[in-house]
């Protein structure tokens, strides 16, 4: 009965037993989904975004609903890299996981200096987020001007033996020139979209939801802008693509796969259903079994535009 | 042990005008909670409203197997929910959230509610009754409802509406300000309006009583995984959500 599918993906020598991932910050550092899932069925594990210092993030309301939607403006909140080294990581890799890092910094020394500790230990990559919109002094800066881009992909990647992959911005003007930058820059792959800044309104109170007044929105509402950069994206570079963005359902994986995406990570999904993500595993098996696919591969950038 | 269960409305009713309770069918979610721990539901199986809703256990019944909730339609969310009919089934997770500490024995303990935050406190006062002496002080604003069951729970219900349609006319606080000052409690238990917990609070302090709140905060995952429920707790970050939703009151940060 059981006929075997390929559905390992080469993320430029970063290897995954299939292309399901978590997207940072929304999947805490995996433990809190034990009692729902597998976590070790995970193709990886890209865990909440870690500074060098531990953070306390923003004032509550943190989170507002929206159409399809959520804004969210945690503001980065975490216990720093050396807690998650000492205290996450080593749990993470006996269960024989492929364990990302999501940085983020305030400066592109702190960002080398994070890239130089994590590459002594034993997560499998780097995941550099220069769009995190939360943050005043990082986030949007890095990541929407294409030489700043350049500059700090490649220091990153100076400090590290690892693979890097950079998370883009949503929030520029042009998403194709940030991509060729960080491939310029040399990383090794590419991961988008982060949030889209939005706000949201209380018109009894006359004040925004939330407590940063502004946030980023996530979650259904953001899959078309997502799938569209996702493909303008993979028309533009050569280096492999990780697609998010309102990702609920196989079909929506297939529809990231099918405009060019090397593998997919689900974010705000988790909090509408917390095994999302082992069940999509199960389901793309599935998917390729029924639609007489060997090999996943196969369905990436396999769109037909007009 | 945290479950998503499909779970079957048994019944779905108006009480007082904006308030229902419903109960629900659980096999797996029932067998694990405990007093002050809440579920988050899903109210339709669509993107809109997308995030699941917070909701506190009010009961739970292990002989049928059913949870009971009581909520306040204030929204879209809640407003579909009260829509939901006989036989439907409805996504929960849950049990979530750390629950009322209720190890005590031979106390004199005061129970306070307001509004909507008086759903919990029926499985709480189940847990506390007999065991202890319990007094459970009730504000409402104008309509009373839970009062006939949880009289069947404690030893006294004292009662206070804010339009004085019933029992004492005014805030409930004030209520159990003077029984403090006149009698001795040992341990409170209060869950309502943010409002109402800082005045708790404030007594709790004033006359050295330890107190048990139940906090509501704006939530993403309700497991611990987002972040977005965060409060300061003896100066460190915690989670309302797995942390809480209740905490001592004197460890808790309960200004903006
Ligand atoms: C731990 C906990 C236990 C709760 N127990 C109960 C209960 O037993 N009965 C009851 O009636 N209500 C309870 N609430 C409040 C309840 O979650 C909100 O009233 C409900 O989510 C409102 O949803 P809505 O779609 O009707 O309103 P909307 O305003 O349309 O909701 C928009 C968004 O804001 C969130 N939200 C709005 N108000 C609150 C609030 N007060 N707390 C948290 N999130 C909110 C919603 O979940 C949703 O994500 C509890 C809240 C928490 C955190
Ligand atoms: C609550 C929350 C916290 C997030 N935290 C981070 C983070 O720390 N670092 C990061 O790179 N992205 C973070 N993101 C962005 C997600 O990883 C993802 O890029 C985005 O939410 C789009 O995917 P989705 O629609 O599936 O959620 C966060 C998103 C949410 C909703
Ligand atoms: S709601 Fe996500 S951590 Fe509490």
């Amino acid at each position: 009965m059981s006929k075997k599918v390929d559905t390992s993906v080469n993320l430029n020598g970063l290897i995954l037993k299939n292309p399901i991932m978590t997207a940072s910050g929304t999947f805490g550092f995996g433990k809190e989904y034990e009692d729902f899932m597998d976590i070790s069925k995970l193709g990886a594990v890209v865990v909440k975004g870690l500074t060098l210092k531990p953070k306390k993030g923003n004032k509550t309301p943190r989170i507002a609903e929206t159409p399809s939607g959520i804004l969210n403006s945690i503001g980065l909140e975490n216990p720093g890299v050396e807690h998650f080294i000492k205290e996450e990581l080593s749990y993470l890799k006996r269960k024989g996981m492929t364990v990302i890092a999501n940085i983020a910094g305030n400066t592109i020394e702190e960002y080398c200096e994070m890239a130089r500790i994590l590459n002594d230990t034993e997560c499998d990559a780097i995941e550099m987020n220069i769009s995190c919109p939360n943050v005043k002094k990082g986030g949007v800066a890095f990541g929407t001007d294409k030489d700043v881009v350049y500059k700090i992909t490649s220091e990153v990647k100076n400090n590290l033996d690892k693979p890097l992959i950079v998370k883009l911005s949503p929030n520029v003007t042009d998403i194709k020139e940030i991509a060729k930058s960080v491939e310029k820059g040399g990383a090794d792959c590419l991961s988008l979209i982060n949030t889209l800044i939005g706000m949201a309104v209380d018109i009894k109170t006359r004040r925004p939801i939330l407590k940063n007044n502004i946030g980023g929105l996530s979650g259904p509402a953001i899959k078309p802008v997502a799938l569209r950069m996702v493909w303008q994206v993979s028309n533009t570079v050569n280096i492999p693509i990780i697609g998010m963005g309102g990702i609920t359902s196989i079909e929506d994986v297939i529809e990231f796969l099918l405009v060019g995406a090397n593998a997919v990570a689900i974010g705000t999904g988790n909090f509408i259903n917390p095994a999302i993500n082992s069940e999509l595993v199960d389901k793309l098996e599935e998917y390729l079994i029924d639609n007489n696919i060997s090999n996943v591969n196969e369905l990436v950038g396999k769109i037909e535009p007009y | 042990m945290k479950y998503i269960e499909n779970c079957t409305v048994n019944k779905n009713e108006k009480i007082i005008d904006d308030i229902y309770r419903m109960e629900l069918k659980s096999n797996k979610i029932v067998k694990d909670s405990k007093a002050g721990q809440f579920l988050e539901i899903k109210v339709n199986n669509l993107n809109y409203p997308l995030l699941r809703r917070p909701i506190s256990i009010n009961e739970i019944n292990l002989d049928e197997n059913l949870l009971v909730i009581y909520y306040k339609t204030v929204g879209k969310g809640t407003k579909i929910l009260s829509q939901v009919k006989k036989g439907e089934k409805l996504s929960v997770v849950g049990p979530l959230g750390n629950g009322f500490d209720t190890s005590y024995e031979g106390l004199n303990i005061g129970i306070v509610g307001g509004g909507i935050g008086i759903a919990p406190l029926v499985e709480l006062a189940k847990s506390l009754y007999q065991k202890n002496n319990v007094n459970i002080y009730l504000g409402f604003n104008d309509k009373p409802y839970l009062i006939n069951r949880l009289n069947e729970l404690s030893n006294i219900v004292k009662v206070s509406t804010v339009s004085g349609s019933y029992g004492y006319k005014g805030f409930i606080t004030e209520v159990l300000e003077k029984d403090i000052k006149e009698g001795n409690l040992d341990l409170l238990y209060a869950c309502g309006p943010k409002g109402m917990l800082k005045k708790i609070k404030d007594i709790a302090k004033e006359f050295n009583i330890r107190c048990q709140v139940s906090l509501e905060e704006r939530m993403g995952c309700g497991i611990g995984a987002c972040l977005g429920c965060s409060i300061e707790v003896n100066g460190q970050m915690k989670k309302v959500c797995v942390d809480g939703p209740v905490f001592w009151s004197n460890e808790v940060n309960l200004d903006e």
